[in-house]
């Protein structure tokens, strides 16, 4: 067996960390042809991988690579560890770590087979040069059509890049009342996240802000959690934030218990006396 | 005549999960619950179900605790289940739940047109076993779905991944795993809980399947996850408002 391959530079911290233990070479896969469905890639991606016998295939954690990786070990029998956190490899095999329970714990599993196919959450994305390079092209005939794309509404900025995250959740009782938060975020240059229901049952804010386990995870300096009750499978999305500050009417709210800062009260009371106490701040 | 499967799994609701000491896990007090998105996949299935014709079989691999999850499930609108026990069962690895599912659905649920999938479960989220049950099949998988359409015999699905919605089109059968937007899933009433107990269930354990190989995963440690920063409270006032500005200064992030 020899190479540890990976599907983009995205995941390449952690690839040449493998490589480097085993003593192995790294190789970047390259996604050739017109954008088919991603089935399209499978037969292709397997024939290479049977033939040139890599110890790992690593994909970054997305929904066309996860199921490719999934269709890959299936066909390969062999293990998959899907949304890692962090992996590290030794003597025998690798470790990786993986939220569960929405959030609430991590999964420390072993692998000392290999090949092994992992799908990494945040990976480290390293600018490769010289590396080796494994074409994949599609196949012409798939079962699945693809009869259409749209691009989904996103935000300007990537939020995963802001300084300052101002999220709302629930608390928010209508979709005007954003206008609100708009101002503070122009204030003080962050940019505007939500939790899952204001995504994907309320369409208030599009899913590229959609802030938790199913969604992006932020690492910002400061986060402020507007009307966020705080549920685990949002919890898990800002435990990069350097300082976290919730706004929550109830008290026992989960949110204040992963907070730095709290307020006990009416989101709609505190930003009008939050901008006016941000006067004569830079 | 569609013959549609629902897979859920019954799981352990994160809510009642508690930090004991250090990093354990404290499960004395946890309830069960059909995994959230697998409850939307049950929904979609009941839903095609009414609108075109057909038979709901909803499917679950467990341990003993999957027979309430069995009576749950049957309360939602599928007409039978498929019920897979075994103690050796508890914490399966997500290849060998596939492998059980798609020889249950192979040799004792065929034919069948859709099998439905929550995108992924409360507890794990591996997000493997729909796609790995559909590879096992040889059909095809639609993942990340928020919509469906049914055109000439074909499923159309709108699916959204990170940037793009794709909207494909399938064959029949097909596996699709759904994602919570897709629908809002029925709550049972008093009467659907009592019907549920009349509805059939196919019985399957551990001796109705071949010797699946120990995975090569394992879990070494579950731990909790630690994500108390002590929250220090302000009032929601001028004054309190001003000191928590005064604190975002001494962190560095006002200035």
């Amino acid at each position: 067996m020899s190479g540890i391959w990976i599907s983009s530079e995205e995941v390449a911290g952690v690839g040449m960390d493998i490589a480097r233990m085993r003593g192995e070479s790294l190789v970047r896969l390259v996604w050739r042809g017109e954008k088919a469905h991603i089935s399209a890639y499978l037969p292709s991606l397997i024939d290479l991988v049977e033939k040139e016998k890599p110890s790992a295939v690593i994909f970054p954690s997305q929904v066309d690579l996860n199921d490719l990786a999934a269709g890959l070990a299936s066909a390969l029998n062999c293990p998959f560890i899907s949304g890692c956190i962090k992996v590290a490899a030794d003597e025998t095999g690798l470790e990786a770590q993986r939220h569960i329970y929405g959030g609430a714990a991590v999964q420390v599993v072993r692998s000392d087979a290999w090949p092994v196919v992992l799908t990494l959450v945040g990976g480290e994305r390293v600018e490769l040069e010289g590396v080796e390079i494994k074409e994949v092209f599609p196949v012409s005939q798939t079962a699945v059509k693809v009869l259409e794309r749209k691009v989904k509404e996103s935000a300007n900025r990537p939020i995963t890049e802001a300084k300052v995250v101002i999220s709302i959740g629930r608390g928010f009782k209508r979709r005007e009342d954003i206008v609100l938060v708009k101002d503070l975020a122009a204030r003080l240059s962050g940019e505007i996240g939500c939790t899952r229901p204001i995504a994907s049952e309320l369409h208030w804010l599009p899913e590229s802000v959609c802030i938790g386990l199913s969604g992006v995870q932020v690492s910002p300096d400061l986060y402020l959690a507007l009307g966020i009750s705080g549920q685990v499978q949002h919890v898990v999305g800002i435990r990069g934030a350097r300082v976290i500050v919730a706004v929550n009417q109830d008290e026992k709210a989960p949110i204040f218990g992963v907070a730095d800062f709290g307020i006990v009260g009416d989101l709609y009371n505190f930003i009008p006396l939050f901008l006016e106490a941000l006067k004569g701040t830079r | 005549m569609l013959h549609i499967i629902a897979c859920c799994k019954w799981v352990i609701d994160e809510v009642y999960i508690k930090r004991g000491r250090g990093e354990e896990i404290d499960f004395s007090s946890v309830d069960w619950k059909i995994s959230d998105y697998d409850r939307h996949a049950l929904e979609e299935a009941v839903r095609i179900k009414d609108s075109l014709g057909g038979k709901v079989t909803v499917l679950t691999v467990g341990a003993e605790n999957a027979v309430k999850g069995m009576k749950d499930m049957l309360s939602r609108g599928a007409d039978e289940g498929c019920l897979i026990k075994d103690e050796s069962f508890a914490r399966l690895d997500p290849a060998v739940t596939a492998d059980i599912i798609a020889h249950a659905v192979k040799s004792r649920l065929s034919p069948y047109d859709l099998i439905f999938f929550g995108d992924g479960s409360s507890d794990l989220y591996a997000r493997q076993v729909g796609p790995r049950v559909a590879a096992k099949l040889g059909i095809s998988c639609l993942t990340g779905v928020r919509k469906i359409a049914f055109k000439d015999g074909y499923v159309e699905a709108e699916r959204s991944l990170e940037r793009e919605i794709e909207i494909v089109q399938a064959p029949l059968p097909v596996a699709i795993t759904v994602l919570p937007e897709i629908n809002t899933p029925r709550i049972p009433g008093v009467k659907d809980t009592l019907l549920a107990s009349r509805k059939p269930v196919l019985n399957l354990s551990s001796c109705d399947f071949p010797d699946y190989t120990v995975p090569a995963v394992r879990t070494v440690a579950i731990k909790a996850v630690r994500l108390d920063r002590g929250c220090v409270f302000f009032e929601n006032n001028a004054g309190g408002i001003s000191s928590l500005v005064e604190e975002l200064k001494k962190k560095g992030i006002l200035s």
